[in-house]
């Protein structure tokens, strides 16, 4: 079978956006996304300015993180190496968007269902070339088969140097370019400003560096697309209603197996978890483009996905809550106590998918890493033992429990407050994309949330109302308090998380 | 594996299966029938095909023609967009009639009957009682070769007005004084080096098919050298980039003269042969012996000051750029490509003397019709005749050619207001054609204030696919049909070769395919919209209903004497009786020459014109060394370097090629008053003069904000972003800045494009593409213009009317520049002597201030540098200079 690429030349391309406009009339592409476009830079300082222009498209990757992330495998391979997409199974969860490192997917308004450019591959099957290549003025786009050592691209791609959009995310491109500039190929080199050469820069990455008046020539990005970000509120509300499930269970399960066989381990634990656990698929299912075909997740799952993966882990989480609330009022404490044994690893997989889900949104570099998934474990400890502690307020418990929960809550605003402190602070950053998203967080759009919020209210005044609350004998005075800054702490990192993450130009 | 196709076979466009993409992948089949057209949306012609869906008759897409010779499949940005022009949400599908007064913006819907009866009447009135003078047809965008021309013919009018003037008019003068041929026809695609003056890579004359053309020679290694202040993409593609002082360019075209001169790097036997030197010789160095050397050691002294050294001085380029572009264009010999339209020429007075700069370094390297040179429009571009051709006007129309500009190469269009002010005459119908002056032109507010003056306009027509400001000003709109909606004939000089390419109504043929009898393509066409040949016959007809005046025969079938002539005869007349070659390729497909057209769009006359049609012997041709060869059009049939016309006709100081700077000279600028030179007149390559309000082009370009220097704008404390206040000589705009290096510093530049506007929120503009605007007046001709807001989103039918998310949709420039003319072309000078400003607290985006009374001052001025006809023979104009139309001999006689 063939396995189609492309080859640009960059030396050829004039930039007129012809591409661009062919490619919305042969798929009818609504305003505001784009399958393909032109990406223009402008660096060096006068007389020797100069303006580079770089076509992009869908580089149907080998290994697609697309694909991989899919929990419905709407995206999928054809025999041809195309990665192509089936709208009609595509729930609108925008994972896609969040692991494509090209940002080539989008949410099609009319459709309400991921898209992408597929080459044209309902073209190919008639035997013609993609519309982008035919409508050319320059010629600067050759499409072809890259197995066959006949064609032009294959000879192309033996013969020439070429480059890929980021090659070190190892997904193996299959648009090739020639004459690419770093300023152009590499998003986050070019500096973005707030108004382009002809119009209004729409949805500009807040984390993409501003132009330095101080710098002339510097590179600086003359024209883009808009580009809209996977995730949003939906998914912070995600993050915060999931770990207060997971982390009560948790806890609960713990202090049950400990002994603690009051109503707050018993009865407010499996409560508290399956309130947010519903709560969290409701958001869930409230973020998806197409709600309706919620249920694809389960009838029809892609298992290299962690959002399908996930979906069946807190379905499993879910089931034993529930379980667990149905043997408190039923009085079986023995089948509490197995609730218990197996909420253990399952809350534990139900917290922590997160983190693998996330780091398959292979498009952000700050979701990368497994200090994510511990963060995440930690967050749900303290989440949890936040909600334990507020629902003691409603039952009578323990002075060992309110101790526990205490020192539960403190080790895990600890273990929490260390990885921000050193991933944001300390650590050097792997990438550029990260940098510029750690720089976001420390000292751009979200330093105020993150100095006052995450840090603050989310670590530091956990930490000293503890204090208090061990010098106080562990009064509810001080716990009550620790534990709210605790869930608002915790909600401001949730969203600089998500948000943070996403605010780095990727194309 | 198979090749692929860049498109479907013609053997399949009766019959073309497509999977329609956006039920992919589904395997959903529709059926298309494949029907090509010629491009409506700028001057090249481009060839396109268009995928008429069998059940539906829809357009769904447009793609290029493979089979048409100038754009060869492949189009631009804006030849796509087609269908978003058909399905325009903002689209004018009926003829409307003003209620009210005219400018007030009430419309009713009329009937063509109604529209036809009282135009036409008013027309035949007038040329009953001899107001012929008083009807004017005045076009923006032809888009079609010779078929209107017929008409005026036709009717006995001298009435042809244009918009070349605002356009190529410098340009054009600047070729034709050289050869008599106005347009030139480079060979890109087999040049050595290409030197151009426009930005040819993005809009020039003919974008698409020179652009590709550009890029295939530079593949093949030609060196492009481009002179340009800013940093267009066609700047960023050159080898060599040349960012001028504006208007400075002919220093540096002289300082390449000179070292091609100097270095022995010419064409002597070339220039000896072809150039006029023994002319030039007698009469301004008549102590010389008429002999090529000493006309070689005169040219010397002639530009000895232009060295790379001056013209680095005057144009701010450094000397080794120049001798490098020297040296590039020495080493191309006869391969030398070079362009000059818009831009510079366009840009300042004495604009075409720029171009004869330029052209001189082709004659110097003998690179005329040569391979890899430049030919001549009139060897490259094919104009079949049309049928049954008209006698020419008898009479001279003043408002057209008025006696101060005896060479102005086209009509003194811009000047229309001034005229009508000036009380040279009035107008009782006038027609504005794909044109949209008050938008245009410069000084649009002295058109909007003749055009509502109803004492100056009887009757004013305006016929255009969509709204325009100009339409807004209108009695009647008449909506006419897009690319896909009309027949014309197109030829263009894209390359060397000719072709002829042929614009369909695509509905209606298809609709023909399908067995339907169709008589009129507005049966085929949305709503009610016409098309224009079929609007013309039918007006003749009602102006001459019973054939008394002798016009009603040119609109007569040639086949069936008496009869309305269809386009089916007159398109196939012509493709039957005038195009070499057409019927013998169409009789070897075993179809009808109309046939032929209707199925390929587009027929080759030939290919490789590497004409020489100079070296072509002719009984009546100019004697050079004793063989008598056709020559060029001029007077001496030998390429003018000395111009006995302007010489002759009050400009001996211009008869050679020259450097004069611009009326915007950098020397003249008041710096430390914050004085600039604005380059007004560039354009993307995403957008079309007035007609291209669509969705998915002004998603990518809807904004025309100000470029300026970084240096510059430091000075004055601005970034990008901010607002300025730009000060004209007639008043003032407001836009916003964009800070580059891509621009010399003390110029500044803001792309012609943008800024379109309306009046009212639901109609009188695109709403996409359109911001509204408040006018007020003053009674002492001050007009102040303000946004309400930009362009919004809206409900229609189509829901991505509700997706704009682009708000402000430009600043209109043009309304606050006073009319230039260039004294010799006629053409505007389209830069202007500017003063800049951080804006005020009062300052709104948008914000246009103009003074038309201080506009009228300025028009004055500048006709004063006129030198007026009669010229040596007491003439109204040079005999061989071309017009449009033109009237017989007697008429160019001068009554004193």
């Amino acid at each position: 079978m063939p396995n189609y690429g492309f080859v640009i030349d960059l030396k050829m391309c004039i930039g007129c956006h012809a591409c661009t406009i062919a490619c919305k009339a042969e798929h009818d592409i609504p305003v505001g996304v784009n399958r393909c476009w032109v990406k223009t830079v402008e660096k060096g300082r006068f007389p020797d300015a100069q303006r580079l222009f770089l076509p992009v498209l869908c580089n149907q990757c080998e290994d697609a993180p697309c694909m991989n992330i899919c929990p419905t495998s709407a995206l999928f391979r054809r025999r041809d190496g195309i990665v192509d997409l089936h709208p009609d199974a595509c729930i609108g969860c925008k994972a896609c968007m969040a692991a494509c490192p090209y940002d080539q997917l989008f949410i099609d308004p009319n459709t309400r269902t991921a898209e992408k450019c597929n080459f044209c591959a309902n073209r190919i099957e008639n035997q013609l070339e993609p519309a982008c290549v035919s409508v050319c003025p320059t010629e600067c786009r050759i499409f072809g088969d890259l197995d066959d050592p006949t064609t032009k691209v294959a000879q192309i791609v033996q013969r020439e140097a070429f480059t890929v959009r980021k090659p070190e995310k190892g997904t193996g491109p299959k648009v090739f370019y020639l004459g690419a500039d770093d300023s152009i190929i590499q998003p986050e080199v070019a500096a973005r400003p707030f108004t382009f050469r002809e119009g209004k820069v729409h949805l500009r990455p807040l984390g993409g560096r501003e132009p330095d008046p101080e710098s002339p020539g510097e590179p600086r990005v003359d024209y883009d697309v808009p580009h809209k970000k996977a995730w949003g509120m939906d998914l912070v509300l995600y993050l915060l209603t999931k770990g207060i499930s997971t982390g009560a269970l948790f806890l609960g399960a713990i202090l049950w197996l400990m002994g603690d066989q009051s109503a707050l381990s018993g009865f407010a634990a499996p409560l508290v978890s399956c309130i947010f656990a519903a709560l969290t698929a409701g958001v869930l299912v409230m973020d998806l483009e197409r709600p309706e075909r919620f249920y694809y997740i389960l009838t029809r799952p892609n298992w290299k996905s962690w959002m399908a993966r996930g979906a069946f882990i807190l379905t499993a989480h879910g089931a034993i809550a529930g379980l667990w609330l149905l043997a408190w009022w039923l009085g079986v404490p023995g089948l509490i106590t197995l609730c218990a044994w197996l909420t253990l690893p399952v809350a534990l997989a139900a917290t922590g998918y997160t983190g693998l889900l996330f780091a398959q949104g292979l498009a952000r570099d700050l979701w990368q890493g497994p200090h994510a998934t511990i963060d995440l474990v930690a967050q749900a400890a303290a989440e949890g033992s936040a909600a334990l502690l507020l629902a003691a307020l409603f039952t009578d418990v323990d002075p060992w429990v309110l101790r526990s929960l205490g020192w539960t809550l403190a080790g895990a605003t600890t273990l929490h407050l260390s990885i921000l402190v050193t991933e944001n602070l300390l650590a050097p950053s792997p990438t550029l994309h990260h940098e510029l998203a750690v720089r976001a967080i420390r000292e751009g759009a979200y330093r105020q949330l993150f100095w006052v919020g995450a840090l603050g209210l989310g670590g530091l005044a956990p930490l000293v109302l503890f204090a208090i609350a061990v010098a106080s004998g562990f009064s509810m005075i001080a716990l009550v308090p620790m534990a709210l800054v605790t869930l608002v702490g915790s909600f401001a990192w949730e969203y600089i998380w998500v948000e943070a993450g996403q605010c780095v130009p990727i194309s | 594996m198979a090749e692929f196709r860049s498109h479907p076979p013609v053997s399949d466009w009766d019959n073309y299966v497509d999977f329609e993409s956006t039920s992919w992948p589904k395997k959903d089949r529709r059926n298309y029938w494949i029907i090509p057209t010629i491009c409506f949306n700028c001057e090249s012609g481009c060839g396109v095909i268009a995928y008429v869906d069998k059940d539906t008759l829809d357009v769904r897409k447009i793609e290029g023609n493979p089979h048409h010779p100038g754009s060869r499949g492949r189009t631009c940005a804006k030849g796509v967009v087609t269908p978003n022009q058909i399905e325009d949400p903002d689209r004018i599908l009926y003829p409307l009639k003003r209620v009210g007064k005219r400018g007030g913006g009430e419309w009713a819907r009329v009937t063509w009957d109604e529209v036809l009866e009282d135009i036409g009447g008013r027309i035949r009135k007038a040329i009953l009682e001899d107001r012929r003078r008083e009807v004017m047809y005045h076009v923006g965008r032809p888009g079609e070769d010779g078929y209107m021309n017929r008409v005026l013919q036709a009717w006995g009018l001298d009435s042809h007005n244009s918009h070349t003037n605002v356009c190529s008019s410098s340009a054009r003068l600047g070729h034709f004084l050289w050869t008599g041929a106005d347009r030139p026809s480079p060979d890109y695609a087999h040049a050595e080096t290409i030197l151009l003056l426009s930005s040819h890579l993005e809009s020039g004359h003919y974008f698409n098919p020179h652009a590709q053309r550009i890029m295939e020679g530079k593949s093949r290694g030609a060196k492009l050298i481009v002179m340009d202040p800013r940093l267009s993409n066609t700047s960023a593609k050159a080898d060599v980039w040349m960012p001028t002082n504006p208007g400075t360019e002919s220093a540096v075209l002289l300082a390449i003269a000179k070292h091609l001169i100097d270095n022995g790097q010419y064409n002597r036997e070339f220039v000896r042969r072809w150039v006029n030197w023994d002319v030039y010789l007698k009469a301004c160095r008549p102590e010389l012996p008429v002999t090529f050397e000493a006309f070689e050691d005169a040219l010397k002294q002639e530009y000895e000051i232009f060295t790379p050294e001056y013209a680095e001085i005057e144009s701010g380029v450094p000397a080794h750029k120049v001798v490098e572009a020297a040296e590039a264009i020495a080493a191309a010999g006869t391969a030398f490509s070079t362009h000059s339209w818009r831009a510079a020429a366009a840009g300042h007075l004495w604009g075409w003397q720029i171009t004869r700069c330029v052209y001189f370094l082709v004659v110097l390297m003998g690179a005329v019709g040569e391979k890899g040179g430049v030919n001549l429009n009139d060897t490259n571009k094919f104009v079949p005749k049309h049928p049954n051709p008209p006698p020419p006007p008898e009479y001279w129309n003043e408002l057209l050619f008025p006696k101060e500009f005896p060479l102005a190469f086209f009509e003194m269009s811009f000047l229309l207001p001034h005229f009508l002010k000036e009380k040279r005459g009035k107008l009782d119908v006038y027609f504005t054609r794909v044109y949209n002056p008050v938008w245009t032109n410069p000084d649009g507010f002295s058109w909007m204030e003749m055009l509502e003056d109803e004492s100056q306009i009887g009757l004013h027509v305006a016929l255009t696919p969509i709204w325009s400001e100009t339409a807004w000003f209108a009695d009647y709109i008449l909506p006419m049909g897009l690319g896909t909606e009309r027949h014309d004939t197109m030829s263009q000089e894209t390359h060397a070769g000719r072709w002829l390419g042929f614009r369909q109504p695509v509905k209606r043929v298809a609709l023909e395919k399908r067995g339907t009898s169709v008589t009129h393509t507005h049966e085929a066409n949305p709503g009610e919209v016409w098309e224009e040949s079929e609007f013309w016959i039918a007006l003749s007809w009602k102006i001459d209903p019973d054939g008394s005046m002798g016009i009603r025969k040119f609109f007569e079938s040639p086949y069936r004497p008496g009869e309305q002539v269809t386009m089916d005869e007159y398109y196939g007349w012509m493709f039957e009786n005038s195009v070499p070659g057409l019927p013998e390729a169409a009789k070897n497909e075993g179809l009808t020459p109309l046939e032929y057209m209707r199925k390929y769009g587009a027929f080759k006359v030939d290919d490789k014109a590497y004409s020489k049609a100079h070296e072509q012997p002719a009984a009546d041709g100019v004697d050079v060394e004793g063989r008598a060869l056709t020559g060029f059009n001029t007077p001496s049939k030998k390429l003018e370097f000395f111009s006995p016309t302007l010489a002759e006709w009050g400009w001996p100081e211009h008869a050679i090629p020259k450097y004069v700077p611009g009326h915007v000279y950098w020397r003249d600028l008041d710096r430390s008053s914050d004085e600039f030179d604005l380059l007004p007149n560039f354009r993307l390559p995403t957008l079309i003069h007035t007609r291209s309000p669509v969705k998915w082009l002004y998603e990518i370009s809807h904004s025309n904000p100000l470029w300026m220097a970084t240096g510059d704008a430091a000075k004055l404390g601005i970034a990008t972003g901010d607002l300025v206040k730009v000060q004209t000589g007639i008043g003032f705009f407001v836009t916003r800045a964009w800070v580059t290096e891509g621009i010399r510093p003390g110029v500044v530049a803001m792309s012609h494009h943008l800024g379109r506007w309306r009046l009212d929120e639901d109609k009188g503009g695109s709403r996409n593409a359109s911001s509204l605007v408040k006018i007020t007046r003053s009674a002492d001709g001050k007009y102040e213009m303000r946004q309400v807001h930009g362009s919004q989103p809206f409900a229609s039918n189509d829901p991505d009317s509700a997706r704009v998310w682009w708000t402000e949709v430009g600043v209109h420039q043009n309304l606050t520049f006073p009319v230039q003319p260039d004294p010799v072309s006629g053409m505007h000078c389209w830069h202007q002597r500017v003063r800049l400003e951080k804006a005020g607290v009062d300052d709104a985006y948008g914000d246009v201030m103009v003074d038309t009374v201080k506009s009228h001052e300025l028009y004055l001025e500048w006709m004063a540098k006129t030198r007026p006809a009669p010229g040596p023979d007491g003439t109204r104009r040079p005999r061989w200079f071309a017009r449009p139309l033109k009237p017989v001999p007697a008429a160019y006689n001068l009554k004193t």
